[in-house]
C-alpha cells in the first residue's frame, strides 16, 4: 500500500455508548465477505436503461471454500473461474475508472470497498452500496439508489471492453427464453389473473429486446452481415 | 396499609431474609437458525499426506462406441481422449473461544463448562452451512424472476428445467434464504393448479434437519440465513442443485491432539477438538473449539443459482 494521510478523524460524543462509524453486528447478523467480481460470457439480462448489462458472480474470499486458504487469498478460486471461462473483474483495473477520475476518489476503480463493525470484521459492500444504522442498530441498506449505480458500473464494465460484448447468439437465445416466458405466462394468466401485470412487464421486455435485435440487425445489414436464420442457434454442452 | 410491623417482601429483600430473584434450572434457546446442511454436500475423506490440499480425481466421461467400417481394417476407430477432472479442498482452520472466570463454578449456575462445550459442538454444523452457502454466488447458471422481483414458481420450475437439461440428476435440493422460500410459498399460494407443497412434517424434521422446510414437485426444500446477498444487497442468491454438485471434508482434527497436553483435552472426535487453556495468574478457563473444514464446487453444472428479491 502507498503512503497515505488518514482523513479527517471520527467523531463521538461521550454520551454515546457505540462508535457511529462502526456497524452494529450481532451472533445473528451475516456480515457481507470479501469478493472479486467475474462474468460468464453468457450471463447478460436486459435493463430497460442501458440494454444488454454483463450479469456478474461473486467469488467469495471465505478460508476453506473453493481452495481459499487462510491467507484469504483468491488465487485458486480466480484460476478455477477463469478455467470455466469467466473474464475476472480485477479491482486495479485501470479501466475501471472512469473519464477524469482521481484514483483516490474513483468510483468504481477498486471496488473492494468496506465499513469497519463493533466485532472487528470488515464489511465488505458492492458498488453504491451505503448503510444506514438507526437508532436501535438496525442497518438499512439504500437499495433503491445502489442497484442504479451497480447498473451504472455493469455498463461501465461493458463500455469499456473490460467484458467481452455480447454475443449476437447469446442475444438470440435470451430473447427466445423471454419469449418463452411470455408464452408460459400467456398460458397461466388466464386461469391466474393476479399474472397479467407480470405478463405485461414480460411483454414489454420482450419487445425491447427485440427492438435491440433488430438495431443490431440493420447494423449488421450495413456491415454485409448475414442476418435471420443465420443468426439463430442451439447451445450444444 | 399495612402498618410498621408488618413483614413483607420488600422489606426482606432489602434487610435480609429473600433475595430479589432466583435462578431457574430451565434454559431456554435464544432465537438463531440452527439449519445444518452439511448433509447436502458430498463427503471426502481426508486422507492426505503430506499436503493440506486434498485432489480428488474426476473420472472421464464415458462415450458411445463408434461404428466399424470395415471388417478387417480398424484405422477409423481412433483413440478417444480420456479427460479426468479434479477438484481440490483445503481445509482452512476454524476455531471459536469461550473464557470463564473461576468465580461461574464458585457461584453455581446452569451455565459451566460442560453447557458451554455443547455450545461449541452446535456450531461445527452453522459453519459449514455457512462455508456451503458462500458457495451459491461462484455458480456459472442462475435463473430467478429478475432482480428486485419476488421468487416465483416459474423461477423454481426453471432451475428445475436447466439441472434437467444438464442431465442432472434428482433428487434436487433447493437451499433458499427464508424471505425466498416466504416468497415462493406466497407465489404458490396465488398459483392455480400447481402441485402442493408438503410442508415438513415432525419425523421429516427428525430426518434431515431444522433446515428442511418440505418438498415441492420432488425437490427438497431447506432454507437459511446464511445464504448470501448479491446485487448490492437487493438480492439473495440462493440455489437448487443435484447430488455431486457440492464437496465437503473435515480434515481430522485427532491429528492436532498430540500438540495438546492430554489433561487439557476436553473432546476431541474426528470433527472437532475442544481444549482447555488455563490461565492462573488471570483466573480463568477458556475452551477452545477448532475444526478444519473445507467446501468446493465439484462439479459445477450440476447446480444453478437462484436470484430474487430480499
Amino acid at each position: 500500500m502507498p503512503a497515505h494521510t488518514l482523513r479527517a478523524p471520527k467523531r463521538q460524543t461521550p454520551t454515546e455508548t457505540r462508535d457511529p462509524d462502526l456497524l452494529p453486528v450481532d451472533q445473528r447478523t451475516k456480515i457481507g465477505k470479501r469478493f472479486i467480481y467475474v462474468h460468464y460470457e453468457s450471463a447478460w439480462n436486459y435493463d430497460a436503461d442501458h440494454g444488454w448489462l454483463p450479469k456478474l458472480s461473486k467469488l467469495i474470499a471465505v478460508p476453506g471454500v473453493n481452495g481459499v486458504g487462510d491467507d484469504g487469498s483468491l488465487n485458486r478460486v480466480i484460476n478455477g473461474a477463469t478455467a470455466k471461462g469467466g473474464t475476472v473483474i480485477r479491482p486495479e483495473d485501470k479501466r475501471l475508472l472512469q473519464s477524469g477520475e482521481d484514483p483516490e476518489e474513483a468510483e468504481f476503480y477498486q471496488y473492494g470497498r468496506y465499513y469497519s463493525t463493533t466485532s472487528g470484521e470488515r464489511w465488505w459492500i458492492e458498488p453504491g452500496s451505503e448503510p444506514t444504522v438507526t437508532p436501535a442498530g438496525r442497518i438499512i441498506w439504500n437499495t433503491a439508489e445502489s442497484v442504479v449505480v451497480f447498473a451504472r458500473f455493469r455498463k461501465h464494465l461493458r463500455d469499456s471492453g473490460i467484458v467481452e460484448p455480447i454475443h449476437p447468439l447469446v442475444i438470440s437465445e435470451k430473447t427466445a427464453n423471454q419469449q418463452a416466458r411470455v408464452e408460459d405466462l400467456q398460458r397461466r394468466a388466464a386461469i391466474n389473473p393476479h399474472l397479467a401485470i407480470k405478463l405485461a412487464e414480460a411483454l414489454a421486455t420482450l419487445e425491447a429486446m427485440q427492438g435491440q435485435t433488430d438495431l443490431a440487425n440493420k447494423a449488421d445489414k450495413k456491415a454485409g452481415r448475414k442476418v435471420g436464420r443465420a443468426r439463430r442457434g442451439s447451445v450444444d454442452v | 396499609m399495612p402498618d410498621a410491623a408488618t413483614i413483607d417482601t420488600a422489606q426482606l429483600i432489602s434487610a435480609g431474609g429473600l433475595v430479589a430473584e432466583v435462578l431457574s434450572d430451565l434454559v431456554l434457546e435464544q432465537l438463531y437458525d440452527p439449519t445444518d446442511l452439511t448433509a447436502l454436500m458430498t463427503f471426502v475423506p481426508w486422507n492426505a499426506g503430506g499436503s493440506d490440499t486434498l485432489r480428488s480425481t474426476l473420472d472421464a466421461v464415458p462415450g458411445a462406441y463408434t461404428a466399424r467400417t470395415s471388417e478387417i481394417d480398424g484405422t477409423n476407430i481412433a483413440n478417444a481422449a480420456y479427460t479426468t477432472g479434479k477438484f481440490d479442498l483445503i481445509p482452512a482452520g476454524y476455531s471459536r473461544k469461550y473464557e470463564l472466570t473461576d468465580l461461574l463454578p464458585i457461584a453455581g449456575g446452569p451455565i459451566q463448562v460442560e453447557r458451554v462445550a455443547a455450545n461449541l459442538v452446535a456450531g461445527v454444523g452453522l459453519t459449514m452451512t455457512d462455508l456451503l452457502c458462500a458457495l451459491f454466488p461462484a455458480l456459472l447458471n442462475d435463473v430467478g424472476p429478475g432482480s428486485g422481483v419476488d421468487l416465483d414458481v416459474s423461477s423454481i420450475y426453471d432451475a428445475q428445467f436447466q439441472l434437467n437439461s444438464q442431465s442432472v440428476t434428482g433428487p434436487y435440493a433447493c437451499v433458499l434464504h427464508p424471505q425466498q422460500i416466504n416468497d415462493f410459498q406466497n407465489s404458490l399460494r396465488a398459483e392455480a393448479g400447481a402441485i402442493q407443497f408438503q410442508a415438513a412434517t415432525a419425523e421429516m424434521l427428525a430426518a434431515r434437519g431444522p433446515g428442511f422446510r418440505g418438498s415441492w414437485n420432488g425437490i427438497q426444500f431447506f432454507q437459511s440465513d446464511s445464504v448470501s446477498k448479491v446485487n448490492t444487497n437487493a438480492d439473495y442468491a440462493g440455489a437448487m442443485f443435484g447430488a455431486g454438485c457440492f464437496g465437503y471434508t473435515l480434515a481430522d482434527a485427532r491429528l492436532m491432539a498430540g500438540h495438546i497436553p492430554p489433561g487439557l483435552l476436553y473432546l476431541q472426535n474426528e470433527a472437532l477438538v475442544i481444549e482447555m487453556a488455563r490461565d492462573q495468574s488471570n483466573f480463568t478457563t477458556a475452551l477452545i473449539a477448532s475444526i478444519f473444514p473445507a467446501v468446493v464446487e465439484i462439479e459445477d453444472l450440476r447446480g444453478v443459482e437462484i436470484i430474487s428479491d430480499v
